[in-house]
Formats: C-alpha cells, structure tokens, sequence
C-alpha cells in the first residue's frame, strides 16, 4: 500500500467510527457509559479480547480468499456458501471418521474441504470459460443453491433431536482444537489463518505464479499476449478463493462451535469482501483489516452487555464502511489527478 | 495587409497542467485563396495554433487578424461566424446517420411541432453538393463509406456553414494513395472557388505537390515563411527537425536469405468463429530481410498477425520457424521458439497501463531462468535486466517502478519495444511501428529495426503507412480480402500506386472522376 491508499483506509475507518459514536450519542439514555463500553469494553478483559481475536480468524480467511479473487478481477461473492459448504463438510468429516487420531484426520479433513469449496467456486469459473456467465451472478446463485442445501441437511438427515435447533450433533471433543486464552473463544486456528495468510502473500509477491493472477486482473488482453492461459487464472483463483473461504468456515467450527448450526457463519462471507476491500486486495493488510471488524461486532456486542446501546450498532457502522469503501471511484479519481503531477520532478531529471 | 485571410500575430500559449510552452510568438499569414502548409515535428505546436485559430483552445497572448480584421476568437461558433472551419485527424460524424444527418447536424431545420423537416435537409444537402461540386449519395448511412468519403462530408458538413478558410489537420493519414489523390483534387477545386485552405500534414512529398506557400513551425515558434517553390524536400526537412535525418543504413545482405517463418495454405476465422477471414494464405519472412504485410483494414490482416504468433486458432495450413512446426502451439511456445511481436493497439494488448515498468519488462520472459526458478520469481535479476533497457532504450523516467501511464506515448513503445527486441527474437512482428510518433521516435525505431534485420534475424512490418513500407521493406505481401494476392519485390520500379491498387483489388488503375471534370490529373503518380 502507498502512503496514498493508507490515508485512505485511516478516514474511512475514521469516518465509521465517527459516525458510530454519533449514532450511540443520540440513541444512548447514558452516553458516557456507553461510548466507553463500545470503545474500550472489548479490551477490558482476556475473555473479551480474545473473543475478538477469535472472531477475526474467519473474517481474516475469507477477506484473503476475496483478496485472490478480486486480484484476478473475479469477482467471487459466494464466499458465504463456500464458508457454509466447507464447515458442514468438515463436521460431517469428522463424524464420518470419529476413530482416526487427530493427526491423521486433520490434513485429510483440510484438503477435502479445501478442494471442494474451491471446485464450488471454480464452477463459476468454468461457466464464465465456456458459457460467458457473469461470474459475480453464478458465483452468488450458486452460492445461495449450496447453503440451502446445507440448510435441508442440517435439517433433515443430520439434525440433532436434543439440540432445540437446528444443528448437527458435536463430533469428537479430541477434534477440537486447542483454547489459547481460556475462558475466552480463541483457539489455536489463529495460527492456522496467520500461516495461510502468509503464504498467499509469497506466492502473490513472489511467484510467477502471483505476478500471472495480478496481470490478468490488471488486463487480461496483455496477460493472453504474454502467454498466460487466461482461462486456467481464472479457474485457479475462483479455486484458491473458495477453498480459503471453505477453511474459515472448517476453522472457525473446528475451534468454537464443535458441531455445524444452521446459520453460525454469520456473514463471514459478506465480511470478506469488505475485508479485501479495505485491505486493497493485499493479503497482509486482510489482517488488521479484518480485526477492525472483529473489533466492530465485539465492540456492539460488549456495548450491549454493560449498557443500553443495541449489537445492530455494529452492522450500521459496517454499513457506513461499505459506503465509504465502494465510494472508490471517487477517490481513484483525486488519485489520478494527482498521480499525474506527483511524479513529474524524476521524470524531467531523467536524461533522454 | 488585406491579401491575408488569416493573419495570427505572436501568439504565445501556455499549458498550466504541464507547465509546458506550447507557442511562443507563433505568427502564421495564409494569403487568400492560398493552400497553405503548415508543417512540423510532433508537439511542434500546429495543432494548437489551430484549434487557437478554430476557437478550441485560447491563447495567452498575441492577436488575430480574419481578413485584416481583429477579432477574438472565443469558441467554435465565433470561428464558424468568422468563417473558419476544421476538419480533424479523427472524424467526427455519427456511424449510425445518413450523410445528409450528418452534414446538417446542429443547423437542423426544425419544424413547428419540433420535427425535423426531412424533405427540406434533403433540398438543403443537395443544394451544398451543387455549389460546392462535391457530391455523395445524401442517403447513405456513414458506416457503410470509406475514410474518404467519410472525410468528405466533414468537408460538406463545414462548408455547410458557409466557411472560407479551411483547416485540414493531417487530412491523408487515414486515405489510401488513390483517395489522397482524390481529396487533392478536391482540396484544388474548393481552391478555384475561392476558399482558403491550411494543410496540416509531416509528409513532405504531399505538401509539396499541392501547397502554395509553407510555414514550419519548431518548439513553438514559427522559422520559416515562404513559397514553396523556395524549399525542396531536404531544407524543409532539416528546419523541421534542427538537423538532417541520419542516413538509414539499410544495406543488408543480398537476396535469396533463407526463409525463417513460413506460412503454408493457412486459414483462419474471425472472433466468432463463422466466416473464414484468411484463406489460404502463404508467406515467407527471410532472414536479414524486413518484410512488409500491407492491407486495407478488414482484410485478415490482423487475424493473419494472430494467427503467427499464436493467439488465434489456426483452422488448416501450417506455420513453420526454420523448418520447426509451430500450428496449434500455444503463445508461449511461440515466443520460446524465437517469434516476438509489437501489436498495434500498445496500451490495450501490448501492455499493461496500471503496472509498472519492470511488470511490463518482465512479463514475456519470467518463465525462464534466470528470471524465476521453479516458479519462484527472481526480483533481483528481473531489476537489473529492466534497469538496463530502460537505459539502453532511454526511456524517459527511469524509475522501473513507475507505472506505464505515467510515461508518453513513444516511451510505453520503447517499453514494447526493449521487451520484444531483449528476448532475442529470430523473428520480430511489428505493426504499425510508428504511429503517434514524431520524427525523431520513428527513426529511432526505423534504426533499431534495421539493426535487427542486419544482424540475421528477420522482421516483418504491418504498416498502413506506405513510404513507411516502401522506405523499410526489402519484400512486400499484399493482403486482399483474406488472401495473399502478391509478393513484390520492393524494386526501384515499385510505385505506391501499384501496391494501393492491389490493396483495393484492382487489377487496372483507379480513375476518379472529379465533379469538375479535370481529367487530366486523375491518373498522376504519387512523387517518391
């Protein structure tokens, strides 16, 4: 990121907040209280902060699956139903296959998931290759087929009579993984996401293969010029792109819930999208990024418990960030009329 | 002072976006009923001192002078009222409307209800036709003329609004040989009526046969004002640039090279996929030779171009680079073969605009070592190696980070061109090579492709630009509706008439008649 883009991101994030506290100033019977709950509450204690750092793991996957996809100029938005596809597939993996040792089950259980929320996604590569279906549409379609199919699952054939709603009963305790910060959520996932994060980031900065996927985002006319097969880009993005959204969901179930409740994703999805947005497809920045959404949900959450101010706070304040975020044109056109004077001085220097 | 229709008297203009001095105590007099050249560089200033004149842009300072009169040109309406009138390099005219819409667009007569008055426009637009001795089906819609009908009603559609001095920016860079022959005879007709006409053009040969008098233009300042039977091509061309045109070292080696890229029977389809766009088409491009693939666009010209060097699918025939099969192969295996190419459209095929310029270096040759090595990318190397084409190239703003639309337009071609020319080509496919570029630019391209040809590679040039062709190429191909229907030598006897003939399709020699009825000059050969 340019100093350009950091600014930026500060007043957008700026912006929401500001406007966040406008919003509780005016609904709040005790301001005070209130204001100081939302911003300081979720770092008050271990069990809140580490519930916001839980609650950042999936946002932190999803925001880099969207961050590969946007890269490639694909734009996947069914990041919320390879989420849900991906974390009933590990549940059902894990009941499947109760009696392996966790070593063994846990690559076997990532690949499967990781393959098969990838080819969900990458079906709406495939229909974009052959048919020229608008990727953003299929990839949404489709997206909303896999959920309520998930959904008619849970329901049906793997519901849990004795849960009171619909969700699948708990796998194995031994599955899950280990709480860092007892009594709060956060689990050892967190390492899982970091290592992912990363390694998307080398090989977006260092492989071919990344400089392949950001010159097809960039034009795709000159990639197929240079000799990249265009269409396997496309494919192999939407592919990493679902499979990472498929490992927040299998993450997130794997380190909190213990079982698959019809509806726990909770816009992780939607989320990622912001995430990348805010983070300007730069995997690194999906980090931060997606902590200052945790904090976001945390923060309303928190809010709510030791005051009067509403959790729907936090989703006002999201929108104001989608606002903000997709006001884009507006910002690349400054960046334009600025860029073209900014690099005059080494330019003239230059000898011809 | 009252023989000048214009007179522009130290015009100064100023660019604040770049700071740059565009003119500078330009002064400019076109005598009545003259044609008038007005040549120079690129960014010399003509077309500002134009669009000064036509009320497009303002100037600083200076004064104007339309029939010895002052008078403050503030927009395109002002210009028209003062009787003064532009055509542009590019048309302006609607494709979907007829002619006669396009020639009364704006002057529309409206009716009570707020109708156009179709009977009356036709009345109108034939009338114009009648005075001025230009004629064209008024009914036609646009899209289906040539360029040079096209540039035709442009001209109707200024005379329309009853103008007596004309502006011709660059009006023949888009016409064949034989619809530049035309458009002189038109331009000579309006002259006989008594219009005033100013001649932008950079090719000499062309000023020279039609222009009365010539006024060069160098970094904004006007050096010479005479008759142009005071200059010959040589003089024009050293006040232009400051200095002679270094003289092109083109001596290759002699004929009979062996051939490097050979063509056989191939066929190719358009985008999608229905009618055959090529057929059948042979070609061979030697070593140490530049071959030239001229074309009308349309033709299977550019599919051609795809189809060599691997981005389009190749229905039958075969495409070989010293006796190696290529059909079929992906981009990729073309390029390691040795075929390199410069497309046409820069900015949208031949490179990226929003990476830099190591992105745009690198991209072609990332997939081999040293520049990456089992998949992982080399920066370091790819820097250095970047680093030193932008100096070898002298590309302006060196900084290898700085992104592509930072940079002109002749710099993003030397981009192009050090990327295409560093990976060590056995065969280099450029097309148009110069276009946009001055004179300057060009000869440094003219030299690098010469040098590439001298050194045993082969280069074959797509060119609509036929002194271009005829300066470079050692052998031409020309493309007619799909097929290769000549190979010429580029022999002293080969004249531009005979290549734009065979262009068109035409086995005998183009004759236009014009309105006026001046046999005599229809069959004139293009001057060398």
């Amino acid at each position: 990121m340019n100093q350009f883009n950091v600014w930026r991101t500060v007043f957008i994030v700026g912006a929401a907040l500001g406007f966040g506290l406008c919003v509780i100033l005016l609904t709040s019977q005790e301001p005070g209280v209130a204001v100081h709950a939302f911003f300081v509450g979720p770092f008050s204690n271990t069990y809140f902060f580490g519930n916001l750092l839980a609650s950042a793991i999936p946002l932190v996957l999803t925001g880099v699956a969207a961050c590969v996809s946007f890269s490639a100029s694909v734009l996947n938005l069914g990041l919320e139903g390879q989420v849900y596809l991906g974390s009933f597939l590990g549940v059902f993996l894990a009941w499947r296959f109760e009696t392996f040792p966790p070593v063994v089950l846990y690559p076997f259980i990532f690949s499967i998931v990781f393959c098969c929320s990838g080819l969900l996604a990458a079906l709406s590569g495939y229909l974009k290759i052959k048919r020229n279906v608008n990727t953003l549409i299929s990839s949404l379609l489709i997206s909303y087929i896999a959920i309520y199919l998930v959904d008619a699952l849970i329901e049906t054939v793997f519901i849990d009579p004795n849960a009171g709603m619909a969700a699948t009963p708990y796998f194995s305790d031994r599955f899950l993984f280990a709480k860092l910060l007892p009594p709060s959520d956060l689990h050892a996932g967190l390492f899982l996401a970091l290592i992912f994060t990363f390694s998307l980031y080398l090989v977006m900065k260092k492989s071919v293969f990344g400089f392949e996927i950001a010159l097809t985002g960039k034009n795709p006319t000159f990639a197929r010029y240079t000799g990249i097969s265009v269409s396997k880009i496309l494919m192999l993005s939407m592919f990493l792109s679902g499979g990472f959204a498929g490992m927040a969901g299998m993450i997130d179930i794997f380190g909190i819930h213990g079982r698959m409740i019809r509806g726990f994703s909770n816009g992780y999805g939607w989320n990622g999208i912001a995430v990348a947005l805010i983070a300007r497809n730069q995997p690194l920045w999906a980090i931060p990024s997606a902590l200052f959404f945790a904090y976001l949900e945390n923060a309303a959450n928190v809010g709510a418990l030791l005051s009067d101010i509403t959790p729907e706070i936090a989703r006002t304040i999201q929108a104001t960030i989608f606002f903000t975020v997709t006001a884009e044109t507006l910002f690349s056109f400054v960046r334009k009329k600025k860029g073209g004077g900014a690099w005059k001085p080494s330019s003239t220097a230059s000898s011809r | 002072m009252d023989s000048y229709s214009i007179e522009m008297k130290d015009i100064g203009k100023v660019f604040e976006s770049n700071r740059t001095v565009a003119l500078d105590h330009t002064n400019l007099r076109v005598a009545k009923g003259s044609i008038h050249a007005l040549v120079g560089e690129n960014g010399a200033g003509k077309s500002t001192l134009m669009k000064i004149l036509c009320g497009l842009e303002r100037k600083n300072a200076g004064e104007i002078f339309i029939g010895g009169v002052h008078k403050d040109i503030k927009s395109v309406k002002d210009a028209y009222d003062n009787g003064i009138g532009m055509v542009n390099q590019q048309f302006r005219l609607i494709e979907d409307y007829t002619v006669a819409e396009n020639i009364l667009l704006g002057v529309e007569k409206i009716n009570r209800w707020g109708f156009i008055n179709q009977r009356e426009s036709l009345r109108r637009v034939q009338a114009l036709m009648g005075t001025s001795c230009l004629s064209l089906p008024p009914e036609t819609i646009v899209s289906e003329l040539t360029m040079g009908q096209r540039q035709l009603v442009e001209i109707l559609r200024i005379l329309n609004r009853s103008v007596d001095i004309l502006v011709l920016d660059e009006p023949t860079s888009v016409l064949i040989p034989q619809e530049i022959q035309r458009l002189f005879l038109i331009i000579r007709e309006l002259k006989t009526q008594g219009k005033t006409i100013v001649f932008i053009s950079h090719r000499l040969e062309e000023v020279f046969e039609i222009c009365d008098r010539i006024t060069i233009l160098r970094n904004g300042r006007d050096i010479a004002e005479d008759p142009i039977s005071g200059f010959d091509k040589k003089q024009v061309s050293f006040l232009m640039i400051g200095e002679y045109p270094g003289a092109l070292n083109t001596k290759r080696p002699a004929k009979d090279n062996p051939v490097l890229l050979k063509v056989e029977n191939l066929s190719v389809r358009d985008v999608h996929g229905k009618t055959e766009v090529v057929r059948s088409a042979n070609l061979a491009v030697r070593q140490n030779e530049i071959t030239a693939l001229v074309g009308v666009s349309n033709n299977g010209k550019q599919e051609l171009v795809e189809a060599l060097v691997g981005l389009r699918r190749v229905v039958s025939g075969n495409i070989c680079l010293r006796d190696r099969e290529l059909t079929g192969k992906t981009v990729r295996d073309f390029r390691k073969a040795g075929i390199a190419y410069i497309p046409e459209d820069r900015t949208g095929v031949g490179a990226s605009i929003s990476s830099s310029i190591l992105d745009n270096i690198i991209a072609t040759k990332l997939y081999e070592i040293p520049y990456s090595k089992r998949g992982w990318i080399n920066r370091k190397i790819a820097r250095k190696n970047a680093e030193s084409l932008v100096r070898e190239y002298r590309i302006k703003g060196s900084a290898i980070q700085a992104s592509l639309d930072t940079l002109s337009g002749g710099n993003v071609q030397k981009v192009i061109l050090a990327r295409e020319i560093s990976s060590d080509p056995s065969v280099l496919i450029v097309c148009e090579p110069t276009w946009g570029l001055d004179h300057r630019s060009s000869d440094y391209i003219y030299k690098r492709l010469a040098e590439l040809a001298g050194s045993g590679k082969a280069v074959l040039i797509v060119s609509s630009y036929l002194d271009e062709v005829m300066f470079l190429a050692d052998r031409i191909f020309v493309i007619y509706k799909g097929e290769i229907i000549a190979e010429l030598e580029n022999a002293a006897t080969l004249t531009k008439t005979t290549i734009g003939e065979l262009m068109l399709g035409l086995g005998a020699p183009l004759s236009y008649v014009c309105p006026s009825d001046r046999q005599g000059e229809t069959n004139r050969e293009l001057p060398r």
